[in-house]
């Protein structure tokens, strides 16, 4: 029972996580090109950055 | 209420969060009831995910009004103003002429895939395009992170799913390079752009495929939502500039052809339904294929493995 919960649990924490990056995704991100693009660089910026210091916090932990 | 820089009008939140929130409670109910939840998580989880439902729902009829605007400004004449065409929208005769449902369709994959129905600039598309597959990279790199805590995947699975996800954010990155330092695109360059685009999308099936096993197939199906918006971004990218005949200045890529439903990938949705008494069925429509299947892998396999 126990497992059935956090199983439960973790399938709407993932869902959840995708639809907010859905909201994201639908929102227009600047009226301009210049900042569309600016949104752009920074998205990516986010992700590597992200991404990163998962890998290290893992490395880390190893 | 403001969800990440959407404002939604307050009676309208409150309306059709009541809505959600009523529908939600009898599924909570049944959860908490069985045990598989408790009570505070119940409760904690019905706000969360009403909270969502409702803003997504809010910025899914946003993009549909921006839609309907579109297609009637195209039939207008050149040279007809804003007002008039808020005018024509508020025409009942003239939303009839427009068929709902093929609007309706294709904004619903656009929502769902991540491309951007807003009016503007052509080139402004094809960022948000990409920003949209950065959106998409984030959330499956938070996905990886919340299964790698949950235990539900090694520390080794998620670097290695970590790995897959830098491979194909640099693809990405030099993909936005190639564009940005292009004058126009043209039948010469074009087969380039695509063929850069191609690498990335075979790379993210693959990312797909291998950091995802050994995971449960219901935790696959929430991920999965986060690469197709990511690999959508791609595709769309793709019909975009396949279109082109001429040499066309990258800002006046054809702007709309993203609507043309044709263009726009079919997703598949799996759902694993346990118990003796288990019924595999099928059921689609035009763009949609939902599959119930009894076997808890045969879902993941079928949209897997036989593509490799």
């Amino acid at each position: 029972m126990a497992v059935k919960q956090e199983d439960v649990v973790l399938a709407f924490k993932l869902y959840n996580l995708a639809m907010q990056a859905l909201l994201r995704a639908l929102e227009s991100s600047g009226s301009t090109l210049d900042e569309v693009r600016a949104s752009v660089d920074a998205e990516e910026g986010k992700f590597f950055d992200q991404n990163q210091r998962r890998i290290d916090e893992l490395k880390a932990r190893q | 209420m403001n969800t990440e820089g959407i404002m939604i009008p307050g009676l309208l939140e409150r309306i059709v969060g009541t809505v959600i929130r009523t529908l939600l409670a009898p599924v909570f109910t049944i959860l908490t009831a069985k045990g598989y939840i408790t009570e505070s998580d119940s409760a904690q989880l019905i706000i969360e995910i009403g909270v969502t439902a409702v803003a997504v729902i809010w910025g899914v009829w946003s993009k549909y009004k921006d839609v309907i605007l579109i297609h009637l400004g195209l039939k207008m004449q050149t040279g007809s103003t804003y007002d008039q065409l808020k005018n024509e929208a508020r025409d009942g005769k003239s939303l009839s002429a427009i068929n709902k449902t093929n609007v309706l369709i294709p904004l619903l994959l656009v929502g769902v895939l991540g491309l951007s129905a807003c009016g503007g600039d052509a080139a402004k598309k094809t960022e948000e395009a990409i920003r949209k597959v950065y959106i998409g990279l984030q959330a499956a790199s938070e996905s990886v992170e919340i299964l790698n805590r949950d235990g539900k995947l090694s520390d080794a699975r998620a670097l290695q799913a970590y790995g897959s996800l830098n491979k194909i954010g640099a693809g990405t990155k030099q993909f936005k390079e190639a564009i940005r330092s292009l004058g126009a695109i043209t039948p010469e360059n074009k087969g380039g752009l695509i063929e850069k685009l191609d690498l990335i999308i075979a790379q993210i099936d693959l990312a797909r495929k291998n950091d995802l096993i050994g995971i449960s197939v219901d935790a696959v199906a929430k991920i999965e939502l986060n690469y197709e918006l990511a690999k959508a971004g791609f595709i769309s990218l793709k019909g975009l500039i396949a279109a082109v005949k001429k040499p066309v200045p990258v800002r006046e890529l054809p702007a709309l052809a993203e609507l043309n439903p044709s263009r726009l990938p079919s997703l598949k949705y799996y759902a694993y339904e346990p118990g003796p008494d288990c019924k595999q069925s099928k059921q689609s429509n035009s763009r949609f294929e939902f599959q119930v299947s009894c076997n808890p892998f045969s879902g993941y396999l079928a949209s897997h493995g036989a593509r490799n």
